[in-house]
């Protein structure tokens, strides 16, 4: 169990965070006053990557309205509507699939698999002739700038463990 | 018992499966949907919207409709976060408000944990394993499919004590002898299953039932209930609210000292109900 107690800090630590783009953000944020908690007594914050909402928000709803994008545009134009329950569909039936293969768990892989699949799909739509391009070009490019984001993060470790060690006693 | 039905084992084996293959940023998506799918269960829907009616006086059924699905949205996370935690061993962040008096009962020797089907119950039992010093106790009722119960006994922690109030008469006598050891006896006080004996209480201005127990035992080990509250702040987020604790008299006039204390705690219940809502995991109408 990796967890911090009564240390506000911790809040913006990258190691809480999952992808890399986030965690430049938090770690970029953590450099910033953060203001004491007077709501509460005590806190405790896991360190865990995990553990943050609106990352894991945001980026569920953006493949979900990119994968819906995907499939309303190789349906015929009367059937757009079912896209969106078909791209939540699609998503939890591709995990479910590939999920039964092996034992144990498979989150790395599976979350490997999903933005392999994503990014083939993603290729495919970004050279097509249609406004559905966009979301295409907007999904790689965000994976381009997490790329990025990664590299930059691989420099800056000795700096983010110095910062993390601001909670330890 | 169906292994489908809504209470049956097939959907705690599926949620097993699916905190050991979904990855942790569409999760989001993955609960909406499977929320979306259990508001087709009819009997929990209709007694979450009936509790709202009487939690919100004056709302609207199109509304307490919406409600609902933010109450089983929030239920769907609970369950999920705590077979994360049971599964990988992630924790979720914790706030506490009140800590003095969850200090005042790790000083006091032994004591009742009064708490509701809020947040999660098991998730609050592994917090106080961890930070408490004295054994803990956790009172459930048994899962109704025998299958269910099967499935979720082989996953109990071993930090912690389980009793299930399925015998009544042997459970009490257990936990008194557990509270006069210096342990502390968790119990969910706001809902009466089959088989417990029960004491009349107003909720929300409704006649109700709440479990007898708790204050029987209160009364017989001398021990203080102390009304405790785990509620889901958000994703991964629970904050552990303490009140203050309610002692019951060891008087001749039995009934009204009951009737205080059971005041007292249908009071800190209404308070943190009405704050918390769409939390209150009561999937049957409380004045049945």
């Amino acid at each position: 169990m990796n967890a911090v107690r009564d240390c506000p800090d911790a809040k913006w630590f990258p190691s809480r965070y999952h992808f890399a783009l986030a965690r430049l953000i938090a770690f970029v944020r953590a450099h910033f006053p953060i203001r004491a908690r007077t709501d509460v007594d005590h806190i405790l914050l896991a360190i865990d990557d995990g553990q943050t909402a609106v990352e894991h928000y945001c980026v569920s709803i953006w493949l979900l309205v990119t994968a819906t994008c995907y499939i309303a545009a190789v349906l015929p134009p009367r059937w757009a509507a079912a896209a969106l329950p078909l791209g939540a569909a699609a998503i939890q039936l591709t995990i479910a699939l590939i999920g039964t293969i092996g034992s144990g768990h498979h989150l790395r892989r599976n979350s490997l698999l999903l933005f392999g699949l994503m990014i083939i799909a993603s290729a495919y739509f970004a050279i097509r002739n249609s406004p559905v391009r966009y979301v295409a070009w907007f999904f790689l490019g965000v994976l381009i700038l997490n790329s990025l984001a990664w590299l930059t993060m691989l420099a800056l470790r000795g700096a983010v463990r110095r910062l993390e060690q601001r909670c330890e006693t | 018992m169906s292994r489908f039905h809504v209470r049956g084992v097939f959907w705690r084996q599926f949620l097993v499966f699916a905190v050991h293959n979904v990855p942790v940023w569409i999760e989001p998506l993955v609960v909406a949907c499977w929320s979306l799918i259990f508001l087709l269960w009819g009997p929990g829907r209709r007694g979450v919207m009936r509790n709202l009616k009487a939690i919100k006086p004056g709302s609207s059924s199109f509304a307490n409709f919406f409600r609902c699905y933010r109450v089983f949205w929030n239920y769907a996370w609970s369950l999920e976060e705590t077979t994360r935690f049971r599964e990988l061993h992630s924790i979720p962040d914790w706030e506490f408000t009140g800590w003095q008096h969850f200090e005042a009962m790790q000083k006091s020797g032994g004591a009742i944990l009064l708490t509701a089907h809020m947040g999660s119950y098991d998730l609050g039992a592994h917090l106080f394993a961890e930070n408490s010093t004295r054994p803990i106790v956790m009172v459930r009722a048994p899962e109704v499919d025998p299958l269910t119960r099967e499935f979720e006994e082989a996953r109990i922690s071993e930090k912690i004590r389980i009793e299930f109030n399925v015998n009544a008469s042997d459970l009490a006598l257990d936990l008194l002898h557990a509270i006069r050891d210096g342990g502390i006896v968790a119990i969910q006080g706001d809902r009466v299953t089959p088989g417990v004996r029960d004491v009349p209480a107003t909720l929300f201005g409704r006649p109700a039932r709440i479990p007898a127990g708790p204050f029987a035992l209160a009364m017989a080990a001398r021990a203080p209930i102390h009304p405790m509250f785990i509620v889901r702040r958000g994703r991964r987020l629970y904050r552990l609210v303490a009140c203050e604790p309610i002692c019951v008299e060891s008087t001749r006039n039995r009934d009204e000292a009951f009737a205080e204390a059971v005041g007292k705690w249908t009071l800190e219940l209404e308070r943190v109900i009405a704050a918390s809502w769409y939390q209150w995991f009561m999937f049957e109408e409380m004045a049945a």
